[in-house]
């Protein structure tokens, strides 16, 4: 069972801990999860963060997670802070993986 | 969309030099008398980051900053006190309650304006 | 909005500041102090002190900054408020006015700080001097040096997010500053499931970052969070033999993922001495392009927290007087139009027209009320200079004075506030210098030590009533008159009511100080103060009783600019007197005023000194069968005046007259009716004067008859 999750437009501080909630319970929910980041307008450190943990927890808990359709704001701060390569980005359209 | 900075302080005089300078360089700029007119800017709109005075009338910034700190919406924005050097006192509370980020007055604009960009960049 | 309205903005804010700051220096003289008044002392230099800093104004800022470290002190309660203190504070205030005043000279404000207040100040703040935190141990690297590259390692405090800092923020200043090389999360600080809080900052870097800045420039892109984290800036060559203290605070995992960042750097922290290697451009560095992120607007999570009603802070908005001045005179010229409008439509007999202009006429006279009520200020504005001038001077003349103040809300107009100052500060010191006695004198009498001055204001029949009083001495008729009549003043034998004689002071060379001193004495001013009081259609009056005191009253209209006027007819001129004078019109009766210019009237058992104003103008005979008399009162004073017509309620703009009619007595100022005409308006205090003088001449002139008679008589 794959799910996907399209986070909303502001990805910031304010929105950090219901953002670890949903995306820990969408990945409890599926076997693969994909993140759809092609809305995000606004995302600091903390979002980033998170996605570094699901990343992790997808690991620990043997699901498969990827990032989809980074929007340029999305791009911009990871490249800056060089998490690029520490997170599971398929550049490719949504994967349908099962 | 320029992001917005609330000013806080007692002095129009001070408000209107930092807001000429503020909108100067890109920012948009909204303003407060005291601690307490600071508090009803708090309304929703988004405010990306804060200026305040200490030392004023009605509404001291120490007590401000505890609000904003209590502010669902707001807690996390970045606060920038103005302090003097003279009051190392309320530089201790101001750092229990929160304050990371200080300017001492008197200041020249772009070294708020410096300060700032640390921050938030226009 | 630009700088010079700032500038504006500032000058009117500090004065205000400063004039709170007198107010409370003088207020706790007499009672405990209470913390708000500290702080608002405080406030009062530390903002002056603050924005005078924006504005570049470094002589004021280092005075106030001086003046702030003490009342800083006091506020802290490190000192108390001494008498001296206070006395010195009020001397820093006084300075800071000054410094104020000569804001654009920049020589002047040099001078002014060579002042020894700053010395008396600096020995106040001596004990307890704070020194400012030494700003950094860190900068061990001589500054500038071109384009150079530089080894970050940026240890994050977790609570950096919630204090509103994002390391991505000083990323993104930092790209102003240079460039990034590379950059090399370390995420083992990152926690596994529930341990891991989204609010925390886990995040931390070590990069290599080129940039011509100075290292003291690179740690300031972190001065807000440098205090709680750990930040290390080196120049590349430099790094490795800092790498002890680097890693100090960090755990073995945290050194163990350091160290690798390192490696990935191209760095050898294990190569203490030696040079690092020259790091390959690694692949993620740092060079999208930037992008303005759009936004949504935050939905409003709560709604407004409950407020607590606004502190009765009073809003004002500042307008320049002169705009002001205009609107009233504008307004003052719409009230003549209006006239004249509602004279035509009479003349139309429409009665629908008439009933508009009414209308009209009505609003004007609301707009003219509400436009004059803006250019009334409280006389408070001038009465709190005198505590101080009170402190003072009793101080200079080593008399012990209290000064008693009621009244201060009684509003009169702005342009005489401004001008009353100089006139009631003379009236005030000469009180405390001439009127008050001694001490000892005042024991010896049998009055208490203290001596006391009254400054009392309070509106009557359409004018503002200013009393100067004292409990001293009171005036000397006899030396007054003798002095009077050595100068030449009055004839040597003169007989004169008392209310004349103490007029006498008021007349130019004229002073009784046996000792002149600095205060007032030298027989100037006595008689400036008359002619300012004058100047602004005023008058004053003396009540004095030896050993008592003596009360100077000054009677003043409640504004210059226009009066309700009361319209009469005397030969073929019009004239307009002041309503606020009238008390009421009656019929003259058919047997007074046989020809002679002056007569009296009884009215209800009163007698009423008459003045018939065909005769005193020389406007010729009365065409009227029947003449009215218009009585009119200025403060004890009443008259009748005698005018052929009475014709209405008249609101009018007074225009001063030419100085060619400077000199008249009985004209104070003109007006142009609705007509068109010209009006002139009468001066009724000189003309009651006149009739009651004139009257009191006449009964001395009949007393005289009557004794000589009296004496043929005898013989």
């Amino acid at each position: 069972m794959s799910s996907t999750i399209k986070l909303d437009e502001e990805c910031t501080i304010y929105q950090a801990a219901q953002l670890r909630q949903q995306l820990a319970d969408a990945l409890i929910a599926s076997d693969s999860l994909t993140v759809d980041l092609s809305a995000v307008g606004e995302m600091d450190s903390s979002a980033a963060q998170v996605l570094l943990w699901l990343h992790s927890e997808a690991a620990r808990l043997q699901k498969t997670l990827a990032l989809v359709q980074l929007s340029a704001a999305a791009r911009e701060l990871l490249t800056m802070l060089g998490l690029l390569i520490y997170l599971p980005i398929v550049e490719e359209e949504a994967g349908h993986e099962s | 969309m320029a992001k917005t900075i609330l000013i806080v302080d007692d002095s129009a005089s001070l408000r209107q030099v930092v807001k000429i300078a503020l909108i100067d360089a890109g920012y948009d700029v909204i303003e407060a008398g005291n601690g307490q007119e600071g508090l009803q800017k708090l309304d929703g709109r988004k405010i990306h980051l804060i200026v305040s005075d200490v030392n004023m009338p009605v509404m001291d910034g120490i007590t401000f900053l505890k609000n904003v700190k209590q502010h669902a919406s707001y807690k996390f924005t970045p606060v920038i006190m103005l302090t003097t050097e003279t009051s190392d006192e309320k530089k201790k509370s101001g750092q229990e309650a929160g304050a990371k980020a200080w300017v001492v007055k008197p200041f020249q604009p772009p070294i708020l304006l410096s300060a700032i960009s640390k921050l938030i960049l226009p | 909005m630009n700088l010079d309205a700032a500038k504006q903005t500032f000058l009117e804010e500090a004065r205000e500041l400063l004039e709170d700051m007198e107010r409370i220096l003088l207020d706790v003289e007499a009672t405990d102090t209470t913390d708000e008044q500290l702080n608002a002392l405080f406030r009062a230099m530390h903002t002056i002190k603050g924005s005078a800093g924006l504005f570049g104004m470094d002589e004021i800022v280092h005075f106030t900054h001086e003046a702030e470290n003490v009342v800083d002190l006091l506020r802290g309660g490190h000192l108390a408020l001494s008498e001296d203190l206070s006395g010195l504070l009020l001397r820093c205030h006084d300075h800071v006015k000054a410094m104020l005043a000569v804001v654009d000279d920049k020589a002047m404000q040099q001078e002014m700080l060579q002042t020894s207040l700053l010395d008396e100040l600096r020995q106040y703040a001596q004990p307890a001097a704070t020194d400012e935190p030494a700003s950094s141990s860190q900068a061990s690297v001589p500054e500038q040096g071109g384009l150079r590259d530089w080894v970050m390692s940026l240890r994050f405090n977790e609570d950096v997010l919630r204090n509103g800092m994002d390391p991505s923020a000083f990323f993104r200043y930092l790209r102003l500053l240079g460039e990034f090389l590379v950059v090399q999360p370390v995420l083992c600080r990152l926690p596994q499931a529930e341990r891991f809080d989204p609010e925390s900052c886990y995040l931390r870097f070590e990069l290599l970052f080129s940039s011509d800045a100075s290292q003291q420039m690179l740690l300031d892109v972190f001065e807000f969070v440098r205090e709680d984290s750990q930040i290390h800036i080196f120049p590349v060559g430099e790094a490795a033999a800092h790498w002890p203290q680097l890693i100090a605070h960090a755990d073995e995992a945290e050194q163990a993922a350091v160290r690798q960042a390192w490696r990935a750097l191209g760095l050898d922290p294990d190569a203490s001495t030696s040079a690092a290697a020259e790091p390959e451009p690694a692949a993620p560095a740092a060079k999208s392009a930037d992008k303005a992120s759009d936004k949504a607007d935050k939905p409003a999570t709560s709604a407004a927290e409950a407020k607590p009603p606004r502190a009765s802070e009073s809003r004002f908005i500042k307008v320049e007087a002169a705009k002001l001045d205009s609107l009233i005179n504008l307004i003052g010229e719409l009230v003549i139009a209006g006239a004249a409008a509602n004279l035509m439509a009479r003349r139309s007999a429409q009665s629908a027209l008439v009933e508009s202009t009414i209308a009209i006429a009505n609003l004007i006279e609301q707009i003219r009320a509400g436009t004059l009520s803006m250019r009334m200020v409280q006389i408070g504005e001038i009465f709190s200079r005198f505590p101080r001038v009170v402190r003072d001077v009793s101080k200079e003349l080593g008399k012990s004075i209290q000064l008693n103040v009621s009244g201060a809300d009684t509003e009169l107009d702005k342009s005489m506030v401004d001008k009353l100052g100089d006139p009631l500060m003379h009236i005030v010191r000469n009180a405390m210098d001439h009127g008050i006695e001694s001490s000892e004198a005042r024991l010896a009498a049998g009055k208490p030590a203290e001596g006391n001055v009254w400054l009392n204001a309070y509106h009557e029949s359409g004018s503002v009533v200013i009393e100067v009083a004292d409990d001293g001495a009171g005036l000397r008729k006899d030396k007054i008159l003798a002095k009077a009549v050595a100068n030449g003043l009055v004839p040597a034998d003169s007989v004169m009511p008392d209310g004349d004689i103490y007029k006498l002071i008021f007349e130019p060379g004229f002073s009784t100080a046996e000792q002149v001193t600095n205060i007032s004495g030298r027989g100037v001013g006595m008689d400036v103060v008359r002619r300012s009081i004058e100047q602004l259609r005023g008058t004053i009056d003396i009540d004095s009783a030896v050993g008592e005191g003596t009360t100077f009253r000054i009677r003043l209209p409640l504004t210059l600019a226009i009066i309700d006027g009361f319209l009469v007819s005397v030969g073929n001129a019009t004239f307009v007197i002041p309503l606020e004078t009238v008390i009421e019109c009656i019929e003259l009766p058919s047997d007074a005023l046989q020809g002679d210019a002056h007569n009296c009237l009884n009215l209800r058992g009163e007698v009423l000194p008459l003045l018939g104003l065909n005769r005193f103008l020389e406007l010729g005979q009365p065409h009227a069968k029947r003449q009215n008399v218009v009585v009119v009162r200025y403060g004890d004073s009443k008259a009748g005046l005698v005018v052929d017509e009475l014709l209405g309620e008249f609101q009018t703009v007074i225009k001063p007259l030419g100085n060619l009619f400077r000199h008249l007595r009985a004209i104070s100022g003109s007006t142009i009716l609705g007509s068109g005409e010209v009006a002139l308006i009468l001066d009724v205090p000189s003309l009651i004067h006149f009739a009651t003088s004139q009257e009191a001449e006449r009964f001395a002139s009949h007393a005289e008859h009557a004794q000589q008679r009296g004496g043929h008589g005898n013989h």
